[in-house]
């Protein structure tokens, strides 16, 4: 029997009672943004495996996801440090926070051994002596992040350890070999940072971040605002603030780390393309203060770009515009062909456009409205220069939030007696004897 | 991470002899990942929202994330068979993917369709107290609240293939054709499953 218009209209009122039945609703827009960044990690991972079991590689794989770690972490750092460090410099409950490494005269490898120990002891859990804010996140590649407050300077600090560069490390016992080299960010009560590295050899150099309020006055800071890192960074001030207790704080952190290995940036949804790559690139030539050679071998080396090198700025109506020329495949196999030019507003990191290597063509992208989505708030902002409109609205929400962290952290996460707060003891913790070594001093 | 790779970037194809991605579709970016697997990140870019939100409607947003994330990694997995002569748009083979993923989660979708149900007597609730009974409106509310509560009641007892066939036409939107290849099941026979459950859950409303 063939369906009448009357079936015909019952079935559709059906689906539609069903659709509307098994609605998400609002649940359904912060879900789908939170999928669509798990999946395309997922994805790439994948993508990037196959990859690399189908070509040989001139030299043996190395992990990334550190490296990567390294610019969100610290980025992050940068976004939030201002709105943290001054709840956390009043605070004598946190007395006891202070670093693993910060005496000064341990040598790299005997703070790293002392921090590796003390990964080891701590791992999933946040650690310390103290109620302090502090906890330790291990990258699935062997590295590692660790974020605690330095009462004895007044200093809030991030260190990102990458692991062994020299093989790929086993995830499963990488921090029983010493990382290769590891960063340090303090940033003060100010937002005044400072950067610095260590090398396997134990030595190190501070690197001061260009002065002024680490929030609007940095370039790259700029360019990560308009990211997903922003997203990620009040996601995780959120998770902070309502964390109930010490493992929800180490969630939110191993969320944040998890989430900001890869900044997926997908041109249809994110502004210009390549912005992802900008950001990084701004990061590693301005806050870190590289040497255009030594970013192009820390892709080479780290994050396997085929090969990159700056080329002298330049000016496109009007704006200053940072020059990089890309090449594929690397230079020193020949490489050269498929080279091309990026062009990076130089104010704010975004990508401008692209450029033929001989200028005879040059290509720039429309500007891009980006809508920067938390929750239920919504700003939608150009891609254009300073302010970072994303953070303008974030700001106020970062600093309320510090505020009630820092609130809460004033008290002991967990109040039973004796338990300092803290949900395990770690092997190897630090005193509070531990002094700091002060920036710009080696 | 292949993202870092400026090379592999959509911006820096723009500028080399690559296929725009924009002109691809799904078949073509499929067979392009063949030999360049980060084509295939088209593919995410153009389904992951139409895919998660058939994927959360059927176990629930927090369900979801994992259903979606393994689909997708299946699909790329599994890329070499896709069968661009049944069909050229992707969606339909990813829903199907999907939905086998999805149907694997019985016990999110049972308790996504509990919440659901609470939710929406919840709502018929508040629906009745500010406003009192007896208006017309309130009352068309309330029975559509009932009816949907005591439709999730009958969906969760429909058979799985019979759902699987509902919910990929109904919420993943696809045709009966788009479904059937979606499913691995001649048509004749998704139109019959459909039949059934509509009829079916028809049966379960009146008897309520």
């Amino acid at each position: 029997m063939q369906p009448t218009h009357s079936d015909h209209h019952a079935d559709a009122d059906l689906d539609a009672q069903l659709r509307a039945a098994l609605d998400p609703g609002d649940d359904l827009e912060f879900a789908r943004e939170r999928s669509h960044y798990g999946t395309a990690f997922d994805l790439d991972d994948a993508i990037a495996a196959e990859v690399a079991a189908s070509r040989p590689r001139r030299r043996a794989p190395r992990p990334r996801r550190s490296w990567l770690a390294v610019a969100g972490g610290l980025a992050v750092a940068l976004l939030v440090a201002g709105a943290l460090a001054p709840g956390f410099s009043d605070d004598p409950g946190l007395r006891h926070g202070s670093s693993p490494f910060a005496a000064a005269d341990a040598s790299a490898a005997e703070v790293l051994e002392r921090a590796a120990q003390r990964m080891l002891a701590g791992e999933g859990a946040v650690g310390g002596s103290g109620p302090a804010w502090h906890s330790i996140v291990r990258t699935d590649d062997g590295g590692a992040f660790e974020a605690w407050f330095d009462s004895d300077r007044g200093v809030a600090r991030w260190a990102i350890y990458q692991p062994e560069t020299t093989g790929i490390s086993d995830p499963n016992s990488s921090l029983s070999a010493f990382p290769a080299s590891y960063y340090v960010l303090d940033s003060d009560a100010a937002g005044n940072g400072t950067i610095r590295q260590y090398d396997r050899s134990g030595s190190g150099a501070w690197k001061p971040l260009p002065g002024g309020s680490q929030m609007n006055s940095n370039g790259q800071v700029d360019g990560i605002s308009g990211s997903r890192l922003e997203v990620e960074a009040l996601a995780w001030l959120r998770a902070a603030d309502a964390a109930s207790d010490a493992s929800d704080l180490h969630a939110a952190n191993e969320r944040f780390v998890e989430r900001t290995h890869m900044w997926f940036a997908p041109p249809s949804e994110n502004g210009a393309p390549g912005e992802a790559e900008a950001m990084q690139l701004l990061y590693l030539l301005r806050v870190a203060q590289l040497e255009p050679a030594a970013v192009a071998q820390l892709y080479r080396d780290v994050i396997d770009i085929a090969d990159l090198e700056r080329l002298p700025d330049g000016r496109i109506d009007g704006r200053a515009v940072l020059r990089l020329r890309l090449f594929d495949p690397p230079k020193d196999l020949g490489g050269g062909q498929l080279a091309s030019v990026l062009l990076l507003d130089a104010e704010t990191g975004v990508p401008i456009g692209m450029e033929a290597t001989n200028g005879s063509k040059r290509e720039l992208f429309e500007t891009p409205t980006r809508t920067s989505r938390v929750g239920a708030d919504a700003v939608s902002c150009g891609a254009g220069p300073k302010p970072p409109c994303a953070l303008l609205r974030g700001e106020g929400e970062i600093a309320a939030s510090a505020d009630r962290i820092a609130g809460k952290f004033s008290q002991p996460l967990d109040p039973t007696p004796g338990s300092n707060g803290t949900t395990d003891e770690v092997v190897g913790a630090p005193t509070s004897v531990d002094v700091a070594p002060a920036p710009n001093a080696r | 991470m292949q993202y870092w790779s400026m090379t592999d970037t959509y911006s820096a194809q723009r500028m080399t002899s690559h296929p725009t991605p924009e002109l691809e579709d799904d078949a073509d970016s499929i067979a392009r990942s063949l030999v360049e697997p980060a084509a295939f990140r088209a593919l995410f870019v153009r389904h992951h929202a139409p895919v998660h939100r058939y994927v959360s409607s059927r176990i629930g947003p927090d369900a979801a994330a994992d259903v979606v994330s393994d689909t997708f990694l299946e699909a790329f997995r599994t890329r070499s068979r896709f069968d661009a002569g049944r069909g050229r748009d992707a969606l339909p083979w990813l829903l199907g993917i999907a939905t086998r993923r999805a149907s694997r989660q019985r016990g999110a979708e049972v308790q996504w369709h509990r919440r659901r149900e609470a939710a929406i007597a919840g709502a018929r609730d508040m629906t009745l107290a500010p406003h009192g009974p007896g208006s017309v409106d309130d009352v068309s509310r309330i029975d559509a609240g009932s009816r949907r509560g005591e439709l999730l009641a009958a969906l969760s007892k429909l058979r799985r293939d019979e759902r699987d066939a509902l919910c990929a036409c109904v919420l993943g939107e696809l045709t009966y054709e788009e479904a059937a290849r979606a499913l691995g099941v001649p048509v004749g026979t998704i139109r019959s499953r459909i039949a059934r459950a509509r009829r079916r859950l028809r049966l379960s409303l009146e008897t309520a």
